[in-house]
């Protein structure tokens, strides 16, 4: 049975046609080919952008899309006529991206495997009554991102507008250490990789901000709402002993992997506490990437294998837990 | 108090559902059970304290002074304390304010009942001691404030009242009073869960809710100040218009029966 | 120790106040080169610009002018940034006021409409985005004048200052809406609100809902009527803040 629900969608007189399906082995049960919406090229907050689910019937296969919130959207309720709507509204503004998602979670997966389980029922029902419909789901990230075009243009027009880029879960962040202990090493988070920082971000410690004379609101980086805090202080992050390798975790010498100054490559795994995020870096492509040797006296050192680093000047080596520089 | 995720949604679930079931078995329109005791502090004109049944607590004293009413333009003034918060904290001063103009002259408050004489005027001190308080405490500060200013006596002036002819200062009589015959508004504070309102939010009520509104009553009808107003930083949304309506259409039905169980002290 | 130093507050006798010659007209001028042609409809002249201050993420300046007055009021969004103190799942928003040249309002009055703008935008802002932060909003009340107040009636003087705050809280809710977007902070929707009979309120998805109400003069019986007169307000700077958006990002309106 489908249940086919036209709506007129509502603040800005877009009009979709969101189709749900519901699926059962019923042989009159495709669903009506609608999806006369068209995308937005540009987005502004409260724009909205697609419904959570579209249907299209192309040669013969149905293909439904699932449209899924990427940065700069949020899934929305909307009431029209009495009954509750979800769409994808944009959060941010700039231009409107669409790519699909392979499997990439689990969750999709077992989607996806229901539907290829009710695709196989479907093709067994249509084998007998000589008519061959495939169905196929595709996850679809939706996604506003700030910048004229979606070409070339827009990882360089981005920078420094770019406010969202928060350490997450699963991120790779670049650190600077800032103290050691027998337990942990104390790091404050410099960047998220592959991300812009704001503008006023790091303004004290690490200069990108224009400064005014005397500090001024610009050279807070904490929030005021939490005025207890240093001048110039950014995220700060942990690395416990035992998340600084993964063999061998339990005489990890933290001494000998970190120094401070050192800057580190670091995976988050989890926002921690409401000081700290907690970091990791067992993994080979994770740990220091830049340190000075002598405690930061003297020159720049390269990693000569995955826990020695060497000055190429004097010669000396020193103990790091060194990311896989390549 | 701090709720955790699922107990906020089972929460949210109950009041938003209809009818709303609220934590505490109340009727959406009834009040939590509150104590009074008026009259207790020797050295204000008058005074009260008001318990609320989660134990918030509030003290007010009035005090008065006499004023040239030609210099002073409020002749009612507000200050407020909340134990634990600093003089200059965002809640201190946000109530300070909008309880001053709560007691505006003009909006309730008929200032020729503070008259003396036709220079001068008493001019009325509200001091607020919050003790303790676990919800939003507008409405409860508005109740101690009502019965104190009730509970009220101020000197009885034996001097002549016209004295722009012969320059006089007022005397009093030394130990009559009089009782001052004012009827100060009341502020009722409605929480705004998905489409349900309820009067006099509970601290676990206001943490789930989705906005909230200050409907100020005065003298058998509704007057400014009114607003909306967060009552969590984590849970707000927009409401729908048709609820404000339906908040104000509640707090007019209910109102006169506050007012009168607070008149019958 | 409660001795004040009061050697310069007096200037000399035959002082006079300095009087600069016309070069203020320059800057003037470049300023208004700047900002996007002049947004008028009906007798209320609206100014928009943002992304001017540098060293904040977001900024917004907006001007407004009618019959009766005229405001201009700037605002700076910085953030998100770390906070301190207890873990929260979602951003924490702070909104400042700042009296400008004109010292025109109590701190206590300016300190509840902060409040109350935190409460809209509580609503507003995709607070979850933001675990562990916090975004600071400072409005910056530069300039708000009454037009045709020539009486210097005293009471008619505080009755004015009640309404004023009033008429300003609108421009205040543009102006940090305009800021947000500036700043890519995510925003479920445009925030914008009108005023009427002296109450403000503010909606978002197209007047269905509403964030705010601020109401401090007058009865309740025409609170109803003012929803729909507000909600027309709404509308019309919701649609001058987004082509003011999109034309100063660059984006083009037409194909939107």
């Amino acid at each position: 049975m489908s249940i086919c629900l036209a709506l007129i969608a509502t603040p800005f007189g877009i009009k979709y046609s969101i189709t749900f399906v519901a699926q059962t082995g019923l042989i009159n049960s495709y669903p009506v080919m609608t999806s006369d919406f068209q995308f937005p090229k540009i987005a502004y907050p409260g724009k909205l952008i697609c419904p959570q689910y579209s249907t299209e019937n192309k040669d013969g296969e149905d293909v439904i899309f699932n449209y899924v919130c990427g940065p700069g959207t949020k899934l929305l309720q909307y009431e029209h006529n009495g009954t509750m709507l979800e769409a994808i509204t944009a959060t941010l503004i700039g231009t409107v991206k669409r790519e699909e998602v392979k499997n990439t979670d689990e969750e999709e997966e077992e989607k996806l495997e229901v539907a290829d389980q009710s695709t196989e029922e479907e093709k067994s029902v249509d084998a007998s009554s000589s008519e061959v419909v495939k169905r196929v789901v595709k996850f679809i990230r939706v996604s506003v991102l700030p910048g004229a075009d979606d070409d070339g243009r827009t990882s360089k027009d981005a920078n420094n507008d770019f406010a969202n880029n928060l350490p997450k879960e699963g991120d790779i962040v670049l650190t600077r250490v800032t103290r050691l202990s027998l337990q942990r090493a104390n790091v404050e988070i410099l960047a998220v990789e592959d991300k812009p920082s704001p503008i006023d971000s790091g303004v004290g410690s690490n200069g990108m901000g224009i400064i005014a004379a005397g500090g001024g609101s610009g050279a807070a980086t904490f929030s005021v709402s939490q005025a207890s805090s240093d001048l110039g202080e950014t995220f700060r992050g942990i690395i416990r002993s035992q998340d600084v390798r993964s063999t061998d975790r339990d005489r990890v010498k933290v001494i000998e992997c970190f120094k401070p100054g050192d800057i580190v490559r670091a995976q988050v795994l989890s926002l921690g506490d409401g000081t700290n995020y907690y970091l990791t870096t067992a993994r080979n492509d994770l740990g220091v990437v830049f340190a000075r040797a002598a405690n930061g006296a003297g020159g720049l050192m390269y990693a000569t294998d995955w826990r020695m680093m060497t000055s190429p000047a004097t010669g000396v080596t020193e103990k790091r837990k060194c990311a896989k520089p390549f | 108090m701090s709720l955790s995720v699922a107990e906020k949604s089972y929460l949210y679930d109950s009041l938003a559902s209809t009818p709303s079931i609220r934590p505490d078995g109340r009727l959406p329109h009834q009040f939590r059970p509150i104590e009074i005791f008026t009259d207790f502090l020797p050295s204000s004109n008058g005074s009260s304290r008001i318990i609320a049944s989660d134990g918030s607590e509030c003290i007010v004293s009035i005090k008065s002074k006499v004023v040239d009413h030609s210099m002073e333009n409020e002749l009612l003034q507000v200050d407020v304390d909340i134990a634990g918060q600093r003089d200059d904290a965002l809640i201190v001063e946000t109530i300070t304010s909008l309880l001053n103009k709560v007691l505006k002259s003009g909006n309730g408050i008929d200032s020729s009942k503070l008259q003396l004489t036709k220079k001068y005027s008493f001019k009325i001190f509200v001091d607020v001691l919050v003790i303790s308080s676990f919800s939003y405490p507008v409405s409860l500060i508005s109740f101690a404030i009502y019965s104190a200013l009730n509970s009220t006596y101020l000197p009885k002036l034996i001097s002549a009242f016209d004295d722009l002819e012969v320059e006089e200062l007022p005397t009093f009589h030394d130990y009559d009073m009089v009782k001052l015959e004012i009827s100060p508004p009341l502020v009722f504070i409605l929480a705004i869960v998905g489409n349900n309102i309820l009067v006099d939010p509970a601290a676990n009520e206001s943490e789930v809710a989705n906005n909230g509104l200050i409907v100020t009553w005065s003298n058998g009808k509704i007057t400014s100040p009114i607003r909306s107003v967060a009552l969590n930083d984590s849970n707000v949304k927009g409401f729908k218009p048709h609820l404000l309506k339906q908040g104000l259409a509640m707090v007019e039905k209910y109102a006169s029966d506050i007012v009168r169980s607070l008149e019958n002290l | 120790m409660n001795v004040q130093d009061r050697r310069r507050l007096l200037g000399p006798a035959a002082a006079k106040p300095m009087a600069f010659s016309y070069t203020t007209g320059g800057e003037v001028e470049k300023i208004s080169t700047n900002t996007p042609p002049k947004y008028s409809e009906g007798e209320e002249v609206l100014s928009l610009h943002t992304g001017f201050i540098e060293n904040c993420n977001g900024s917004a300046l907006v001007e407004a002018r009618n019959s009766k007055h005229q405001t201009s009021l700037i605002t700076a969004v910085y953030g998100p940034r770390s906070i301190r103190g207890s873990f929260t799942s979602q951003g924490t928003i702070t909104i400042q006021l700042k009296n400008g040249l004109l010292e025109k309002y109590n701190t206590n009055e300016l300190k509840e409409v902060g409040s109350f703008l935190t409460g809209i935008f509580n609503s507003v802002v995709n607070l979850c985005r933001y675990p562990k932060s916090g975004i600071d909003i400072f409005v910056y009340l530069t300039y708000d004048k009454e037009l045709q107040n020539e009486t210097f009636d005293e009471k008619l003087q505080s009755e004015k200052l009640f309404s004023q705050i009033t008429s300003l809280i609108p421009h205040c809710i543009t102006s940090i809406t305009l800021a947000l977007a500036d700043a890519g902070i995510e925003i479920v929707d445009i925030a914008a609100a009108g005023e009427a009979n002296c109450t403000v309120i503010s909606f978002i998805k197209n007047g269905e809902e509403i964030v705010g109400l601020w109401k401090d003069e007058g009865d309740h019986e025409d609170i109803l009527e003012s929803v729909s007169a507000c909600k027309e307000h709404y509308k019309r700077y919701r649609d001058l803040m987004i082509s003011c958006l999109l034309e100063q990002k660059n984006l083009d309106a037409k194909s939107a």
